[in-house]
């Protein structure tokens, strides 16, 4: 390709480019227009939609509940002003940008711009007033949302007070006026059930055996499941010894529990089988959901009642009252309760009927009367058998109860005979539903309390599940006791606490816009805290943990096991696995608090200068111990010599490695001195070994035999290598022996010692069979005596003499 | 051995969670006066306008859910609560 090809090849592309970016652009272009266009359309529509709102709210009949609502849809609506304006601010950005990159205008001395740029700048003109428009609009509109919402929660408080303290004068007018309305309101009654059962008899038979059948279906199902798998573990036999602590509360919390959920599921499978088959047409249905709940609620406060008083069973009792109270109070709450229950469902009746206030008020009238009295029956019960003390609710811990309860029943027989029958109402309602609800709380967190305590899980079953059948450990026992108690006082203050702001008047919309409010957080000063997005980091971090936990054990045991690869590459593996996912593990935690990583260079910052000074040993342990893991000079199940230690690689952790010493003595060495100090490994490579056994034999022996005899010896056994060759090395010519040293090669330097001994056996035997003696140490001694030498030439001489 | 590994499994979660608490979530606007001289800005945050004074050099964090923001050059923008803003000769600009 010459360059003049190459030249023009680079001019086409370049050119290819422009035009695709060009068309980029005018797509941009008009894609803005539209998009301003939709904005301004849905910010239509959310002023729309406030203003309804508005108009609602202020109308005459709105009650709380329709209050409530109207503010959840504001605060939507808010949050949704805000995005339209956010969209509008960026089309806003980019329409600056273009505007900026067509520069400024020429002015008017200079030569005149083209008619497209020209053209092109009064669209973005357009566009950018039209982008400001709208955004200003969605500001004043938010500030308005936000002065309705306002005005809202003023009338709320409002209309509260003016319920509660509604004052019906309760006259002789009114009573007739009572039976007068009864009288009709109950022949309506009848008359809408008459209609009802002669409608679903005559036209709806066959439908309403299907759902009758399918509801005694589903029920029977629940009741079974409750009965086979649930009752046994929690029922409470007649038992001779008095229960453990824990085990009380539990069966407590569970027979509170329990029962009450499998009889809300059934009312509930009942009532969506029956709207489902259509035979609840018009006002039955709310009839229907009413009678139900109210049966559902009943059923709680009559479960409840049994668990904490235990009746006829002293041993399973909660507190330390006689079984003569037990029965009374459970008998008298079981009366309140059902009372209460009843109240409550004709109220709602005649809501549905449209009654008169007379009939509601009248009603209620009796109702609360007559928990005020049962309620003075309760605080009177005597606790305890003995006459002597007058052991009442007055005495310990509940007397901070009594003076109050009775206030309370007071103030509800003066307020209901004055004509505050909402108040009085309200009160009752407070001691019965919410005292249930902080009684079940109550039991629940001693259980959590409980079950926290050290050792205490140890002793029910679920311990000795985990112990036995799981293998966990005593402390490990332990420590899922402290988890679950804390789980349990979590789950109580999430179900507990927005249960009783509803039973305090307060809506589910309200509730709902707090908990997103505890979810999105709030801040102190300039730091934001969110104790949701904090939960949800550690539920994410430790499903993060178990996911890495199951993935690792996954490996290990179905693909590794499977390979060839050596213990210690496949332990490198599990390792690496392991940091991986717990890194993982903890940014994906981070993310979910929204926590901006660039902030944590403040943590590393102070953490660097940690390491700097007290820290720097174990960072060093640490980064050495990753270079284990990747060079692997050393792996488990090596046989190491390190300074003064030698023995078998254990386990390589993060910080320092196990070596277990041939006499069974673990010694921990830091993974710094693997690195920096020098390692002798008898198994990096290979595992063969090289052993040398010297052996020295008696100047008579013949030392061709002698050699022929240990060559026999070592080529006989198995674990000495034939390749390298077993070497007999005729070595010295001793002071007392001839010495021979053996050089094998071992296949696997593990038996270095069992080979060793063996061969000596071996040739020990081997010689004494043979003959060839192994010599002690020898000396040949010349021995020169002084006398001798003195008297030698004398006795020459004498001989000369003779 | 296995207790070892359940007491670092119970220790993971709280040690994070410490973490979580101490480094603040970045969810504001942080606004940067890079100009000579003091800006005033108007945040409206859930429907309520207030002034902020910015010094020269000076970093703000203001509105965690959502605002709109007055600058000094009359520029009215709306932001979801995640941006960096620099004041550059009284008008916004925002580093992409």
């Amino acid at each position: 390709m010459t360059r003049l090809q190459r030249t023009r090849a680079a001019l086409l592309f370049l050119a290819t480019v422009l035009l695709a970016l060009a068309s980029f652009h005018n797509g941009v272009a008009a894609q803005d227009e539209m998009s301003v266009t939709a904005l301004r359309v849905s910010l239509n529509d959310l002023r729309n939609a406030v203003e309804q709102i508005k108009s609602d709210a202020f109308a005459e009949d709105a009650t709380d509940a329709s209050l409530a609502a109207h503010r959840a849809g504001l605060e939507r609506a808010s949050r949704d002003v805000l995005i339209v304006a956010v969209d509008a601010s960026n089309v806003l950005k980019t329409a600056n940008q273009l505007l900026t990159d067509l520069g400024a205008v020429p002015e008017s001395g200079a030569l005149p711009e083209s008619e497209a740029v020209a053209e092109e700048r009064q669209r973005l003109n357009a566009l950018r007033a039209e982008a400001t428009l709208i955004v200003r609009d969605a500001e004043l509109l938010s500030v308005q949302v936000t002065t309705v919402v306002d005005q809202i929660t003023s009338l709320r408080r409002q209309l509260f007070v003016r319920n509660i303290f509604e004052r019906t004068p309760i006259t002789s007018a009114f009573w007739d006026e009572f039976k007068l309305r009864l009288g009709k309101e109950t022949k309506q009654f009848n008359r809408l059930l008459l209609f009802w059962t002669r409608s679903v008899s005559t036209h709806k038979l066959d439908k309403a055996t299907y759902a009758t059948t399918i509801s005694l279906v589903v029920a029977g199902l629940i009741l079974a499941f409750l009965a086979r798998f649930v009752a046994p573990a929690f029922s409470r036999p007649a038992v001779e010894v008095r229960q453990p602590y824990l085990r009380r509360l539990f069966s407590a919390l569970w027979i509170a529990l329990l029962p009450s959920a499998a009889i809300s599921a059934i009312f509930a499978a009942v009532f969506y089988v029956f709207r489902e088959f259509s035979l609840l047409p018009g006002n039955m249905e709310h009839l229907a959901r009413i009678f139900l709940s109210t049966m559902a609620g009943f059923a709680f406060l009559f479960f409840l009642t049994r668990a904490v008083f235990a009746p006829n069973r002293h041993n399973w009792r909660l507190f330390d009252i006689s079984e003569q109270a037990a029965r009374r109070l459970s008998v008298l709450v079981t009366i309140m309760s059902a009372v209460y229950a009843l109240d409550y469902f004709i109220t709602q009746i005649s809501e549905v009927l449209a009654s008169p206030v007379a009939v509601i008020v009248g009603k209620s009238f009796f109702a609360t009367l007559l928990i005020a009295l049962i309620l003075s029956g309760i605080m009177l019960t005597r606790l305890q058998n003995d006459q002597a003390s007058t052991s009442r609710l007055s005495r310990g811990w509940a007397q901070w109860f009594y003076w109050p309860m009775w206030c309370v029943i007071g103030l509800l027989t003066l307020g209901v005979l004055a004509g505050f029958v909402s108040f009085g109402k309200f009160l009752s309602s407070q001691v019965v539903v919410t005292g249930a609800i902080l009684i079940t709380m109550y039991v629940g967190i001693l259980s959590g309390r409980a079950v926290g305590r050290l050792g205490a899980l140890r002793e029910t079953r679920l311990g000795q599940y985990l112990a036995g059948p799981l293998k966990f450990s005593p402390l490990a026992v332990d420590q899922f006791g402290m988890l679950a108690g804390m789980a349990l006082y979590v789950a109580i203050l999430v179900i507990g606490v927005p249960i009783v702001l509803l039973q305090w008047g307060f809506q589910r919309q309200d509730v709902q816009s707090w908990v997103s409010g505890f979810f999105s957080g709030f801040s102190i000063g300039d730091i934001q805290i969110s104790f949701g997005a904090i939960a949800l980091a550690i539920a994410a971090l430790a499903i993060g943990l178990i996911a890495t936990r199951i993935i690792q054990r996954w490996v290990t045991n179905h693909i590794l096991a499977r390979t060839r690869l050596d213990s210690g590459i496949k332990n490198s593996v599990s390792a690496g696995i392991g940091y991986l996912g717990t890194i993982i593990a903890i940014i994906l935690a981070l993310e979910y608090t929204g926590v901006d990583l660039s902030s944590l260079a403040l943590i590393v910052g102070a953490l660097s200068v940690g390491i700097g000074f007290g820290l720097q040993n174990v960072v060093n342990n640490f980064v050495s111990g990753i270079i284990l893991l990747i060079e692997r000079p050393i792996r488990v199940g090596d046989w190491i010599v390190v300074g003064d230690h030698e023995g078998y690689v254990k386990k390589i952790s993060v910080r320092a490695t196990e070596v277990e010493t041939f006499d069974r003595k673990s010694v921990i060495i830091p993974n710094a001195d693997l690195i920096n100090t020098s390692v002798s490994n008898w198994m990096l490579k290979d595992s063969v070994g090289r052993l040398i056994i010297d052996v020295g034999v008696s100047y008579d022996a013949n030392e061709e035999q002698v050699r022929e005899i240990l060559y026999q010896i070592v080529e006989s056994d198995e674990r000495i290598a034939t390749h390298p060759e077993p070497y007999i090395y005729f070595k010295d010519f001793g002071d007392s022996a001839l010495i021979f040293q053996i050089r094998v090669f071992l296949r696997d330097v593990n038996d270095y010692i069992r080979v060793a001994g063996d061969s000596r056996f071996a040739i020990r035997k081997a010689f004494r069979e043979a003959g060839i003696e192994i010599p002690f140490p020898q000396r040949d001694i010349h021995m020169t005596s002084v006398a001798a030498q003195a008297d030698a030439p004398q006795v020459t001489a004498n001989r000369r003499k003779e | 051995m296995r207790t070892t590994t359940r007491s670092k499994l119970l220790q993971a979660p709280l040690i994070a969670g410490l973490i979580v608490s101490f480094v603040s979530p970045a969810w504001a606007v942080t606004i940067k006066n890079a100009d000579a001289e003091t800006r005033t800005i108007t945040i409206t945050e859930s429907g309520e306008r207030t002034e902020q004074e910015i010094l020269p050099d000076e970093t703000v964090t203001v509105c965690e859910e959502g605002c709109f923001i007055t600058f000094p050059n009359g520029a009215l923008t709306a932001y979801t609560g995640t941006e960096d803003i620099v004041i550059s000769n009284g008008a916004p600009v925002l580093p992409f």
